[in-house]
């Protein structure tokens, strides 16, 4: 059984105790303060919610505790992964980028500080799909790109491997595995937009969520993309257009497909020279 | 780097033995004492332990690091070492020396020091680089003389270049020949001037055409890729590009990091920190503090505002500058803030240089995916058809 990693605000520290914690704070030093050695063998990463606070004494801290910058506004925020840069050289980074139309040189900074991207890509609007369609053509194609760009590069793999793995896994949405804990002290989803209810209990929510959408025999039944997305596009909103998402996974769908035949084609060839 | 590993570039004497005229640092009559060394090493390893920082290299350099005697550095040496293994710290050294005072009793403490390896600096051809009372011509002949007699001692010898309009006449493949053919240097790097400290005529024209200098280093990167790459020649930058744009691992220079703040410092023999040499001898308004001054080092790098101007500037061009659109921001962030102040005069724009930097970037990608494609002709036959 899979253990239920909590990502919790910075003052529940104590209060979960002994279990798996991300803990998410403002304020770096709060971090640090608040996790002394004894937690530190549950700590699966920290959140800073903040890009604008002094990370010093982050950089400073311990080794190897996985940082996960969450970006508010890529469109104003990009240049502040400068002062985070320092990070890398104890710990490893990824920045959380919300998809919005100016999403582009948000992406292009974080790779060129070799930091992973988390793409945090909820339902996207058209005009964050044609933002999205240019962070993937950058991340398939230009040389510069040294980092993952999740979910782009664990999809790009399962395809490539023909093992699929959900966008709930890849995005460590799946409340089984991951849940929110408010600040009030409430456990949620990770993406719980206002207005959105959950129904039921946490922990079977995808697989309650993924029956339901084949029982109603709608878009997600006939889709060629759903072992790899998992209804993770039909929530919170059930009628939302997949046209565009899909537009994504058959771009990466055929980057797979030429980049084995690239594989393939290579592999022949040397057994050819063997020979 | 600033993390596991510290970089320090250490002027303990901020006087020199010749008078180039294009050099950017106001010299001074200053050295170091082993006592006043003494105190600065304790106070970086006091820095290394709160920082948790592994090791650290000392550049040393001046000035001319020369005019202290080999005495005065095997004494620093023992100290130093000691310090730091009580401290359970690790320090090593490289040299800079314009290799004018060489001479063979200094073999002994290059090799036991500095890894029997010596960095130094000519043009091709001189017009800058003078004795006192001397010209270009007896200034190369003294440097050619001291380099062959450290080369036959063992000692590997690299050499900083940096093209001249003389450079730009005799072109690229008659620079190279130069170096690797005549002298038989085979790790050489080139460099842009840039005119900081007092102006004078040469500091002037030593900044060069952009686009002169540009084709001079894509024709460079030319001749070295076809007669030095493969042939053990190493050239920086260029073999650091070819490097990255074949996927190795590579150490691009300080001028193309993402922050330099990050990376190392600079302590002069008076005290004075600032971000590089040409930065602590020449511009007092941009020194960080007086490490004599200071209770720690810590907290004089982290209350400098100088400081923080340079920590800023990467997120500043990122805002202001078209760095961001450029297919080359990973590898080179704006550049260097020592070019970018001395010839601009600004602080907060690109590097003056971004051209030349586009160009050679550009040339060493294209010969690097030929390469590639080469490698691939010679294992996939298929790809003939």
């Amino acid at each position: 059984m899979s253990t239920i990693v909590y990502n919790i605000p910075v003052q529940f520290v104590p209060a979960y105790r002994g279990r798996e914690v991300i803990v998410r704070a403002q304020d770096p030093a709060e971090l640090v303060q608040s996790l002394p050695e004894g937690v530190l063998d549950k700590l699966v990463g920290v959140q800073l919610l903040s890009l604008t606070a002094t990370v010093d004494v982050l950089a400073d801290w311990g080794y190897g505790v996985p940082v996960e910058l969450v970006m508010r506004s890529p469109e104003t925020e990009f240049p502040l992964l400068y002062r985070h840069a320092k990070l890398l050289d104890k710990h490893p980074v990824r920045v959380s980028i919300p998809v919005l139309p100016a999403l582009f040189k948000a992406v292009k900074v974080a790779n060129a500080l070799r930091f992973t991207v988390k793409l945090d890509v909820g339902q996207p609007e058209p005009a964050a799909i044609a933002a999205l369609q240019e962070v993937l053509d950058f991340y398939l194609h230009h040389m510069a790109v040294a980092q993952p760009v999740e979910f782009f590069h664990t999809a790009l793999l399962s395809f490539y491997h023909q093992e699929p793995v959900t966008l709930w896994d890849v995005q460590e949405e799946d409340p089984a595995y991951v849940r929110y804990v408010t600040d009030n002290g409430r456990e949620t989803m990770v993406r719980y937009p206002i207005g959105a209810r959950v129904r039921g209990a946490l922990g079977p929510f995808v697989a309650d969520l993924q029956q339901a959408l084949l029982a109603e025999r709608g878009e997600c039944c006939a889709c060629e993309f759903f072992a790899h997305c998992g209804g993770y596009f039909k929530w919170p909103r059930q009628d939302y257009d997949c046209s565009g998402v899909k537009t994504l996974f058959r771009t990466l769908q055929d980057a797979s497909a030429a980049l084995r035949h690239d594989l393939n084609t290579f592999t022949a060839a040397r057994q050819e020279i063997g020979r | 780097m600033i993390g596991n590993h510290f970089s320090l570039i250490l002027l303990p004497t901020n006087k020199c033995n010749v008078a180039c005229e294009y050099c950017f640092e106001d010299k001074t009559n200053d050295f170091m004492s082993h006592e006043r060394l003494a105190i600065v090493i304790d106070k970086l390893l006091d820095h290394m332990e709160r920082k948790a920082i592994a090791s650290m290299t000392i550049y040393w350099q001046g000035g001319e690091i020369m005019l202290l005697p080999p005495v005065w550095f095997e004494r620093a040496h023992e100290m130093i070492q000691q310090a730091a293994a009580a401290r359970g710290k690790r320090i090593t050294h490289s040299l800079q020396s314009n290799m004018i005072g060489y001479h063979k009793r200094w073999n002994t403490i290059i090799a036991e020091m500095f890894g029997n390896s010596v960095g130094t600096s000519m043009d091709f051809p001189n017009l800058y680089r003078k004795t006192r009372h001397g010209t270009p011509a007896q200034y190369a002949a003294v440097w050619l003389r001291n380099v062959r007699a450290a080369r036959e001692a063992g000692i590997q010898v690299g050499v900083i270049a940096i093209p001249n309009q003389g450079t730009l006449q005799a072109g690229a493949e008659r620079f190279y020949a130069y170096f690797v053919d005549e002298l038989g240097i085979m790790d050489f790097q080139i460099n842009t001037s840039f005119s900081g400290g007092e102006p004078s005529t040469a500091k002037q024209e030593s900044i060069l055409d952009l686009d002169g200098l540009s084709q001079f280093c894509v024709d460079l990167a030319r001749v070295w890729v076809e007669c030095g790459y493969e042939q053990g020649v190493r050239l920086g930058p260029l073999d650091e590009l070819m490097h990255h744009f074949t996927g190795e691992g590579t150490c691009l220079p300080c001028i193309w990091q993402q922050n330099c703040t990050d990376e190392f410092v600079s302590i002069d023999a008076r005290g004075y920190v600032a971000q590089c040499d040409c930065w602590v001898t020449s511009y007092p308004d941009y020194w960080f503090g007086n490490i004599f001054d200071a209770v720690s080092f810590t907290e004089l790098l982290q209350q400098s505002q100088a400081r923080q101007r340079f920590q800023a500037r990467p997120e500043v061009l990122m805002e202001h500058e078209s760095c961001v659109e450029c297919d080359y921001l990973s590898i080179c962030h704006g550049g260097c803030p020592v070019r970018t102040y001395t010839i601009t005069g600004k602080f907060f724009v690109k590097d003056p240089y971004c051209q030349v930097y586009k160009a050679l970037f550009a040339i060493l990608e294209e010969r690097a995916a030929k390469k590639a494609a080469v490698r691939s002709w010679r294992v996939l036959p298929v790809l003939r058809a």
